[in-house]
Parts: C-alpha cells; sequence; structure tokens
C-alpha cells in the first residue's frame, strides 16, 4: 500500500528566519564601516570629476591685473567673427536638433522592442548585437560611408532632391539620422531595462481586455510606464548631440555648437575656458531640467 | 466556504466545441469540449501544464484555436480580438496600470467604451466601494498592497459590465488570510452580480469552496466537470480521485459480483474489473478509514499531524505500507506515535486505480 496526495509539500518548506540580535549588531558595524568607505570613494569620485571643472572656473574668472572678471565669458556673447552665427543661433540649431533626433529614435525604438519582447523574443539577441555595431565602427567610418553615398548622387531626379533635402543646412535631418545611428546602443540599452521593468504583456493585455486598441496601449499605458526609461535615453540622446563634433564637422555643418565652438576665432585660453564651461554648465542645465520634471511627477505621486 | 449556487442567472452562456491549440507538437488543448451555464462560477483545476490557462486565453482572445470553437452566448467568438470580445480579467500577476490611481485604473475601460468623465467616476467609486476600497480610490498601485491591488484588478474587470469574468489564478500569489478574504469576496460578488465566471486554479481548496462546478484538466482535456462534492465523493477517474484530495492506494483481490477484496473486507468496486482472482489496485480516502487502538494490532503510529477539527495518522503496516488515516481531534491522545492500531475501511463504494 502507498499514499499519493497532493498539497502537502507546502508545510515541508522552512518559515522565514528571524535575524538574531548578534547578526543585526553585526550588520550594524559592518554598516558603519562601509559607510565611511563609501564617503572616501565619493569623496575621491567628487575631486576627480569637479575639481578639473572647479579649476577651469577659477581660470576664467581670473582678472589679468589682479581680483576676480567676468570678461572671458562676456567677450562670448559679443558680436561673432565674420561667418560665424551667433552663439545662441548655435546653442538652438543644436537643441533643435537634439530634439529631432530623440524623436526620430524614440519614434524607432520603443514600438521595434516592444514588438520584439512581445512577438518576436527570438530576434531579440539578434537586433540587439546590430544596436551595438554603432559602438563598433567608429563615426569617421560612418561619415565616409555617408558622404560617399550623399556626395555621389548628382543632378536631378527623385533620389537627389531627397538627399539634397535630407543634406540641406538649415535642417541637417542628414545629421539627425546619423546621431539616430550613433545613440542607438545607448537608447536601445535604456528603453530595454525599462520594458524589463514592467510586467509588458500583463499591461498590454490588460489593456486589450478592457477593450484598448493597439494606439491607445501605446500611449495611454505602455509610454507612461516606461516614462522614466524614456527620459533616460533622452539624456543619453541629448547629451551625445550637444557634444558631437567629428561628424558634422566632416559633412561641414558649421553651425552646430560644439563646432562653433571649435572654430571660435580666438586665442585667448581664458575665453576657450570660458566657452567650455558655458557649454558644460548649459547642458547640465538643460539635463537637470529635464530630469527635475521626472523628479517631480514621481515625487507627487509618492505624496 | 461552501459554494452556493448562484441566485442569479442572467449572465452569459459559454462553450468550447472540441478545441486543440497546438504549440510545435505540444498539444496544449486537446479535444477540450465544456458548456458553462448562464450565471456559474467554473473553476478549471490541474496540474501545471494541463491547459487551463490556455483555455482560459482562448476565451479571452488573446491566443486562437488551432482548430474547434469557443461561443459565447450561441455566437462563435474563434476569431473575435481580445478588444472586442467585452470579458473582464483579472491576471495572476499584478496587472494595474503603474501610472494610474485605483480609480483611473477602474475607469480605463469605461472610457474605451466612450463613458464620459462623471459617469466614468461615479461607475468608478461604486465599483471601489463594492471590493471594500472607498478609501482607497486615489491611491497608486504601488501604494496598495498585493491584496488590495487585485481588489482594484476586480473592480476593474468589473466595470466593463463584462460578459464573462475570467480569473486566472487571481489569488496565488497573495498570503493565506489575504487569499482566504478575496476567496469569500470574489464569490459574495459574482453572486450578486450573477456574472459568468471562469476561474482558473491550481489550488483545489480554492477551486472546492468557490465554484458551482470544477472541471479537473489533465494533459489538455478535461477529465470531469462536476459540482465540488460529487467530484470529492464520486470521481469519475483514478486521476481525479488521486489529484482532488488524498488518497490511499490499497493493494485488492477481484471477488465476483463487480467487489473487491482488501484485507478481509470486501467492497463494491467503482470501475472495470478484470476477472476474479485478479489483483487491482483501489483507492481509499484518509476520512474513510477506520482506526482503533489495538496493543496486538498490525499496524503502528508512525506520525500524528494535527490538522484542526481532525488528526492525520501516518500508519506503518507490518507488511512495510504506509496508509494515511484521518480520526477526529479529540480521539488524537488515543494515537500518538509508536501506538499499535488496527484499520479498516468504512462501508463505501471503492475506486479503481487506474492500471500501472
Amino acid at each position: 500500500m502507498t499514499t499519493t496526495g497532493y498539497g502537502s509539500a507546502a508545510s515541508l518548506q522552512p518559515g522565514p528566519v528571524e535575524p538574531t540580535g548578534a547578526s543585526t549588531r553585526t550588520r550594524g558595524r559592518r554598516r558603519s564601516g562601509g559607510g565611511i568607505t563609501r564617503r572616501v570613494v565619493l569623496i575621491i569620485g567628487a575631486v576627480y570629476f569637479i575639481g578639473p571643472l572647479v579649476a577651469a572656473i577659477a581660470f576664467t574668472v581670473q582678472d589679468p591685473n589682479g581680483g576676480l572678471s567676468l570678461s572671458a565669458y562676456r567677450q562670448i556673447f559679443t558680436t561673432p567673427a565674420t561667418g560665424q552665427i551667433a552663439i545662441t543661433s548655435a546653442v538652438i540649431y543644436s537643441l533643435e536638433l537634439a530634439v529631432v533626433t530623440i524623436l526620430i529614435t524614440l519614434a524607432l525604438l520603443i514600438p521595434t522592442q516592444l514588438l520584439l519582447h512581445l512577438r518576436l523574443p527570438r530576434w531579440r539577441g539578434l537586433v540587439e548585437a546590430i544596436s551595438l555595431l554603432p559602438l563598433v565602427f567608429p563615426p569617421v567610418v560612418l561619415v565616409v560611408g555617408v558622404s560617399d553615398v550623399y556626395g555621389s548622387a548628382q543632378g536631378g531626379g527623385v533620389v537627389f532632391s531627397i538627399l539634397k533635402f535630407l543634406r540641406s543646412d538649415s535642417h541637417p535631418l542628414l545629421l539627425a539620422l546619423l546621431y539616430v545611428m550613433l545613440a542607438m546602443p545607448f537608447v536601445y540599452r535604456a528603453i530595454d531595462a525599462g520594458i524589463r521593468s514592467i510586467d509588458l504583456r500583463t499591461l498590454v493585455e490588460a489593456s486589450v481586455n478592457l477593450g484598448a486598441g493597439w494606439g491607445t496601449v501605446l500611449l495611454r499605458v505602455l509610454i507612461p510606464s516606461l516614462r522614466t526609461a524614456i527620459i533616460n535615453a533622452s539624456f543619453l540622446c541629448f547629451a551625445l548631440v550637444m557634444g558631437e563634433y567629428t561628424i558634422s564637422s566632416i559633412l561641414l555643418y558649421n553651425k552646430p555648437f560644439p563646432v562653433w565652438l571649435a572654430q571660435l576665432p580666438t586665442t585667448s585660453g581664458q575665453v576657450q575656458a570660458a566657452v567650455s564651461v558655458f557649454s558644460l554648465l548649459l547642458v547640465e542645465l538643460l539635463l537637470l531640467l529635464i530630469g527635475s520634471l521626472n523628479w517631480r511627477r514621481t515625487h507627487e505621486k509618492r505624496d | 466556504m461552501t459554494a452556493a449556487p448562484a441566485r442569479s442567472r442572467t449572465g452569459t452562456t459559454v462553450e468550447y466545441r472540441d478545441v486543440c491549440r497546438v504549440f510545435g507538437h505540444t498539444a496544449a488543448l486537446d479535444g477540450f469540449a465544456l458548456r458553462i451555464e448562464p450565471g456559474e462560477l467554473l473553476a478549471l483545476l490541474g496540474p501545471s501544464g494541463c491547459g487551463k490557462t490556455t483555455a482560459l486565453r482562448l476565451l479571452a482572445g488573446f491566443d486562437q484555436p488551432t482548430s474547434g470553437s469557443i461561443l459565447v452566448d450561441d455566437v462563435d467568438v474563434s476569431t473575435t480580438p481580445a478588444n472586442k470580445r467585452d470579458m473582464g480579467m483579472v491576471f495572476q500577476s499584478y496587472s494595474l496600470f503603474p501610472t494610474m490611481s485605483a480609480t483611473d485604473n477602474v475607469a480605463f475601460g469605461l472610457r474605451m467604451r466612450g463613458r464620459g468623465g462623471k459617469d466614468r467616476s461615479k461607475r468608478a467609486a461604486e465599483l471601489l466601494d463594492l471590493v471594500g476600497l472607498g478609501e482607497h480610490t486615489a491611491k497608486y498601485p504601488h501604494q496598495m498592497s498585493g491584496g488590495q491591488q487585485q481588489r482594484v484588478a476586480l473592480a476593474r474587470a468589473l466595470a466593463i459590465q463584462p460578459r464573462v469574468l475570467l480569473l486566472d489564478e487571481p489569488l496565488s500569489a497573495l498570503d493565506a488570510k489575504v487569499r482566504e478574504q478575496l476567496r469569500e469576496e470574489i464569490r459574495r460578488i459574482q453572486l450578486e452580480l450573477g456574472v459568468t465566471t471562469v476561474f482558473v486554479t491550481h489550488d483545489q481548496e480554492e477551486a472546492l469552496s468557490m465554484a458551482d462546478r470544477v472541471g479537473v484538466m489533465r494533459a489538455g482535456r478535461l477529465e470531469q466537470c462536476a459540482a465540488p462534492a460529487l467530484l470529492y465523493d464520486r470521481p469519475a477517474t483514478p486521476f481525479v480521485a488521486e489529484f482532488v484530495g488524498t488518497m490511499n492506494r490499497l493493494e485488492a483481490v477481484v471477488e465476483a459480483d463487480g467487489r473487491v477484496r482488501v484485507g478481509t473486507q470486501v467492497r463494491v468496486a467503482d470501475g472495470e474489473l478484470p476477472g476474479a482472482g485478479q489483483p487491482v489496485t483501489v483507492l481509499v480516502r484518509p476520512e474513510a478509514m477506520v482506526v482503533v487502538p489495538d496493543e496486538l494490532g498490525p499496524s503502528v503510529v508512525v506520525v500524528a499531524t494535527f490538522r484542526g477539527a481532525t488528526t492525520r495518522l501516518r500508519l506503518l503496516h507490518s507488511d512495510g505500507t504506509e496508509v494515511l488515516a484521518d480520526v477526529p481531534s479529540h480521539r488524537a491522545g488515543e494515537f500518538s506515535p509508536g501506538r499499535r492500531v488496527t484499520t479498516s475501511m468504512l462501508d463505501r463504494p471503492v475506486l479503481l486505480a487506474a492500471a500501472p
């Protein structure tokens, strides 16, 4: 005779074990030790990153006649040299480029990655590998290939018109498309992490079950749920565009802010340092502004 | 909780007609056939991989049958998209939209149906009241416990006045006490609204306590679908008998006239018997075993486990086999481990085990 049955295994599982006083004390000691290590590491990191910035700022505000002066910063905003646009125009040009790049990148990658997670999980490895290609090929290689292709289009016809439109200096979509490629490895990973952090399939099925179509699922449920990932991806995209020099310079675009900086006709070390500090602080400020939107919304919700 | 019959029968009929669903070389459903009556709460019960969730997903419209059809109110909906089926579903994992408050979650389905803002808010408030969360309307999912989230999910599923309510193991992630409370609430609300409900679970206690009928599934097919008491007392197949509750397997010999001899006792047997004199295995529930203290008895108590009203004894027979037997807990003192006993069976028909 033997017995059969279900449901008894659960009772054999050990229950949760409460921490003992001794182990709590040990943890307390470890925590204080760990705290000191963390602080030391934090201070070293802060000095490493902030030190050069502070030194640069100190250099830019030094007056050769003694004391402090903002004359280096004032010179940035004075009338530009012949052939150069004003700094504000360069910043706005780069900002517009960044916005277009972010929009194209997100519009391409969000639906693609959702599709990969929901319908084509087997293809995820391949697409992930493809997304890494811009890290494998240096931007110079990319831009040489692009200039070759776009430069070869001559005369009239539809193809020429399209290429001419894409290359236009006033709305450089070509540049934005190249930046989309450069941003892909970072944006792909940021969005992938966001998708993995939510129960994507259940959220989609719950929305569809309640009567939502795909557009509604995407706009009302998934994009809000992926907001943090999307903002992180936008950060990366934005920082990349605001700092990219190689491609725009080789393709002879001189309006983007980094190219404008490089072409600044000055031999003054102070002015050049002031421009660097200014650009760094400007990008940091804009990133903080975007980040604060997310932080505020999260904070309000938790209240 | 004992399931009472549904008071209101205003719901929808659901019928699976010979439904098959094949994934690669595996048949998740293999000729599945079942009819669910209006207002009925039907539980699909079975081990992992038996096809119960596949059956539910096909009904929800998240998947389509390889062959066969699914009828709702006698209309074939096999190819109707999920967002056009009007079915409310509560999922196993927490499925609330994380960026929406409880009210917005509940009102989501109503918004999809074009209902006005005030109407939506009023209906959402009513349903949150119904599930006991009237004070938590503004909370976001991360501010609620698992039990509260599943209540909101239930309110959200009910808000659209679904033709069929689908519950996919909605209590499995909750702790025992909350699970028991929610069980009762789901059943109360289901009876109140009279909505036809399909409840998938692997927890037999949950299925037996809540459902009007329980369908036990195995390898993509329905083994038996019956009222909980009938399923427990008169299982149609050895699989059902052994899956629902606990069974002893006892060696027996076939006698004449559809009877079997177990030890010295002769009992009527359910099932197709081989010829007289052939050995068979019969199934007997622990509560159908009678245990009497006897210093010269052939069995010894190995373990006595307190289970509330009854105590379960694990007995070791002199021939080396084990038997489980339930005795009233007030008599448990007579059966401490090491005591010798004699065992027998109540005078009930026994079920034949499946041939090995």
